[in-house]
This record gives structure tokens, C-alpha cells and sequence, in this order.
């Protein structure tokens, strides 16, 4: 497979790099992890397995060998030989096809993977690229792993696993100094809109908003942070860090976004508004139970179809 | 009787542990006491553990939910039943390591004005100091350290520069360490060293726990 153009931002990224942060290395990892998970369960891959992240404007793709490969997360309005494609959903592409992306419709992150996965390089047990050493270094000629072909009889069903850009509720569970915060702080973090800034990226997203405080000024020393952290800046305004987030940090923490508004999160884009809803950690550790649910019932019923076929 | 220590949630998978002490080296081995501890339990939902000064983070996988419902339950009952005083009070030896610093900092004379110290008060002041790496974070391989003397305190640089060069020794308030690559930074440059701090292969030069003491070239 050839990138002939890298495209914007371009990265290849799996679930993360765990076990080195107390080293200083960051996890990494695809901003939106539930639409790489889909990504790899409609693939059959392993859950763990690296696909290319693809910002607008995306890379063009000339593949140079048959393969299945599948689109999940933003809708960028991907061409395969100029005939549309859908997401979430199995193709074939054969040498010489040419794979683009014409439009941003929706979202801001697009995964891009293929039946059996990329052949590139990892470094500490994985392959996402890691921001602050960029490496492994992306390459713009990958082999892949699985030469397949789809049969003709297997039958291309299609999940239907979407995102709800309507809604701007984004779910969070307080801790940390969120119990320090005034009267008028909470009350603004609650119930306005939060503004997501152009000084958004892999690494946090800046909110714009009502400044918030807290009671009183507190000697922060620097500890833990990771993906989800809220954290108050010495502005009033706040940040809330995504994957490429550093290790440790020295704000203020009001709690964090759940594991699967950080997904939707991600593919919310700058000028969009938010509004914070706060929940319980019993009930984020609910809604990720039931995430989990809704993946194996998928794989369940694709592995099901693939039988019957 | 205020408890020892605060449990925050950080995350679906990860939790923090506050010990409620002033920092400084005390605080920083009982964190330490307490990585070596989780680490021997031997839990298979164990991810890693992240010590800083007086907090420890544990990082967790979604294996946990299988057998139990609350990070907050699991180590609220695990911390009562280990008290502090219980946790391996064999502690190994740290190692010493040397770091060559050349004091050609391009703050190092506002930083010594600030102090009211001549420069060469400052560096002297500087290089007798023991140091314990307390944390590695901000990027890979920057050591945070702690036991710098009190009257070298300096706050740090309201606007962060752009660009920090590699192996530029730095103090941020109470803190010092050194940037293994280049970055944007904000603290308060006082020198350099050459040595290299982190390597692909072998990762970061000084572990937690480490002592380092700075020796003028």
C-alpha cells in the first residue's frame, strides 16, 4: 500500500502505549479508541490492532495488492475508484485501486484499517506514534500483513454503530478539586456552554467559557494526568486532556469525561459548544460495561453471519 | 485524627492516592514504599503505577470490572487492612548518579539576582545538593527532582519560551530537573549538560528514586 499524500496529521495508532509513563512516556493511542475497536471487530483483528487516523484533508491511498479493509469514525465522504463508500462496513480492494477522501461531512477523526492489520514498526509494545519523539517515524510504503481476498458468498453486512452530533452533553464525574470550586463556578460549569478553541489538538482540547475558580488559590504540585483529566487552568478557562496528553501535570483537576464522551469528544471539532453533565463514577462505570455489551454483541452477530455464509 | 491519605478517581481505569504530607523526602519514600507494595500483589488488572511526589496513580485494564465493581471500594479496603507503618520498611539502597553540568543557563543571572546571591554562591549552593528523583513526566525522560537548598527557590517564567534547548537544567519553583530533548518550557534556565537523559532503546537515564548530585565542568 502506497500513501501518496500523507494528508493532514496522519498518524498510525492503536490503543496506546502502557507501562512507560513512569518513564515520562505517554500512552498515545487513537483519539476516538471506541471507533477503532469497531473498526478492528469488523475487521476480525485483534482489538489492539494499529489502523491509520485520518484527519481532513486525508492521504491518498493506492493500494498495491488485494486486501479487505473497512472505515470507521468521521464521514469524510471516502471514494474507492471514485465510487462511494460507506463506514463501518467491509470492502475489497484490489492492486492499482485508489482510495480518497472528498468531503468532511462529519466528524473530525476517520480510522482506516485492513483485514490482518499494517506492517509497521512498534516501539514499547506498540504502534501508535509517539508525539513528543514523533516514532516510530510514519511510513508512506506499507506492506500488509494479510493478502486476502473477500469470497463471494460472504455477505457484507454493514453495523450500525453511529454518534450523536445533535447532542452536546458531555459526560463527566467530578473529583479531585472539583469540590473546591465556588458557588458560581460550578454553577457556570454545569449549566453554560463551553466553546471548543482552535488550541485544540491530540493533546487537549481548550475550552472557552465562563472562567471558573476556586475558592481559594492552592500550591498544586505536579502529578497523574491522563486522557479525560479536566483541568482548570490559571485563566479560569479549562482544558480537558486527550491522548497525547503528558503523564504528569501541575493544574487544578475537576474530575474527568467518561471514557465514551472522550470518543465523541474526538470527533467534535473546533467552534463546536459544549455542556458538561455530571455523573457518578458507578454510573460511567456502568455506561462502560455496557459499551463493552454493545462490541460483543456485534462481533457475536458478524461472526454469526459469516457462518451462515 | 486526619486520615494519611485521599483516594480520587482519575479515570474509569485509574484512581490516585494523596498522601496528605508535606513534600519532601518522607513523603516521596512512603510513595515509593507503596508502589513496591502494589507491585507485589501480583494483580493481573494491574497496568502500571505513576509515583510523583506525595501521589501515586494506579492504572488499571477493563479485567478489573470482572471481579470487582469500584476502584474506590477495592483500595479503600486494601489501604485499611495495609497500614503505612506496615508497607516493607526494607527500602534498598537508592543509586547515586552524577550529572556534568556546565552553568551557562541564559537565566542564570536573573536567577541568582533573584536569589540576592552572587553567581558563584548560586552554583555552589546548587552542586551541594543530594537530589531524589521524585517523578519523570512532561516528556520522556525529565526527571523532576526534589531537595533543592530553599533559598534557590524561583518561580517560573510567566510567558513559557517556545523553545527549551536539550539538556538544559531548569528550576520551576521548588523544583528542578532537567529537558532531555527540546520542548517549550517555562522554567528558569541556569545551565547545561550533555549527557543523554533518555535513548529509544534504553529509555530514561534516571529512575525514581534515583539521587543525583550535579557536577560543574
Amino acid at each position: 500500500m502506497k500513501i501518496l499524500k500523507k494528508g493532514v496529521l496522519s498518524t498510525f495508532q492503536d490503543q496506546g502505549r502502557f507501562g512507560y509513563q513512569s518513564v515520562g512516556v505517554n500512552t498515545g493511542g487513537a483519539m476516538d479508541s471506541l471507533a477503532l475497536r469497531l473498526l478492528n471487530i469488523i475487521l476480525g483483528n485483534h482489538s489492539n490492532e494499529a489502523a491509520l487516523e485520518i484527519h481532513f484533508p486525508g492521504p491518498h491511498i493506492e493500494f498495491e495488492e488485494s486486501c479487505i479493509f473497512a472505515i470507521t469514525g468521521a464521514d469524510f465522504n471516502a471514494t474507492l475508484n471514485e465510487k462511494l463508500l460507506t463506514k463501518n462496513k467491509i470492502y475489497q480492494a484490489k492492486s492499482g485501486d485508489y482510495l480518497v477522501f472528498k468531503h468532511k461531512l462529519n466528524g473530525e477523526r476517520l480510522y482506516f484499517g485492513v483485514k490482518g492489520g499494517f506492517e509497521i514498526s512498534d516501539w514499547l509494545h506498540s504502534k501508535s506514534t509517539n508525539a513528543q519523539l514523533n516514532f516510530p517515524e510514519f511510513s508512506q510504503i506499507i506492506a500488509l500483513r494479510n493478502k486476502c481476498e473477500l469470497e463471494n458468498s460472504q455477505v457484507n453486512y454493514g453495523v450500525s454503530f453511529d454518534y450523536d452530533f445533535v447532542d452536546k452533553k458531555i459526560r463527566f464525574v467530578p473529583s479531585f478539586e472539583f469540590d473546591e470550586l465556588d458557588i458560581e463556578s460550578k454553577d457556570s460549569l454545569l449549566n453554560s456552554e463551553f466553546l471548543i478553541t482552535k488550541d485544540s489538538n491530540r493533546m487537549g482540547y481548550r475550552l472557552s467559557g465562563e472562567p471558573l475558580a476556586l475558592l481559594q488559590n492552592k500550591e498544586m504540585v505536579s502529578a497523574s494526568v491522563t486522557k479525560g483529566t479536566i483541568q482548570l487552568l490559571p485563566d479560569g478557562q479549562l482544558i480537558v486532556l486527550m491522548a497525547d496528553a503528558q503523564v504528569s501535570g501541575g493544574y487544578p483537576k475537576l474530575g474527568f469525561v467518561i471514557e465514551k464522551d472522550v470518543s465523541k469528544l474526538s470527533q467534535l471539532g473546533f467552534q463546536s459548544k459544549i455542556e458538561f453533565e455530571m455523573i457518578s463514577y458507578e454510573l460511567a462505570v456502568e455506561i462502560m460495561l455496557q459499551t463493552e455489551k454493545t462490541f460483543n454483541l456485534i462481533n457475536k452477530s458478524l461472526k454469526l453471519c459469516e457462518k451462515e455464509n | 485524627m486526619k486520615s494519611p491519605f485521599t483516594l480520587s478517581i482519575l479515570s474509569e481505569k485509574a484512581i490516585c492516592i494523596f498522601l496528605n504530607k508535606k513534600i519532601g523526602l518522607e513523603a516521596h519514600e512512603e510513595v515509593l514504599k507503596i508502589k513496591k507494595s502494589l507491585k507485589s500483589q501480583n494483580w493481573p488488572w494491574l497496568v502500571e503505577t505513576v509515583p510523583s511526589y506525595n501521589s501515586i496513580s494506579i492504572f488499571v485494564d477493563f479485567s478489573f470490572y470482572n471481579s470487582n465493581t469500584s476502584l474506590l471500594t477495592f483500595f479503600e479496603n486494601w489501604f485499611s487492612e495495609n497500614v503505612m507503618d506496615e508497607f516493607d520498611s526494607n527500602f534498598q539502597e537508592s543509586i547515586l548518579k552524577q550529572i556534568p553540568i556546565k552553568y551557562d543557563g541564559i537565566d542564570l543571572d536573573y536567577v541568582s539576582n533573584y536569589c540576592k546571591l552572587s553567581v558563584n554562591e548560586f552554583v555552589a549552593l546548587y552542586s551541594k545538593t543530594i537530589y531524589t528523583v521524585a517523578m519523570i513526566g512532561f516528556l520522556p525522560g525529565f526527571p523532576y527532582l526534589l531537595g533543592m537548598d530553599e533559598r534557590l527557590f524561583v518561580p517560573r517564567k510567566n510567558t513559557p519560551r517556545l523553545k527549551v534547548a536539550k539538556g538544559s537544567v531548569g528550576i520551576g519553583g521548588f523544583q528542578t530537573g532537567v529537558y532531555p530533548s527540546e520542548s517549550p518550557g517555562g522554567w528558569q534556565i541556569i545551565g547545561t549538560t550533555a549527557l543523554e537523559l533518555f535513548d529509544l532503546e534504553k529509555l530514561s537515564y534516571l529512575s525514581i528514586g534515583d539521587k543525583v548530585t550535579f557536577k560543574p565542568i
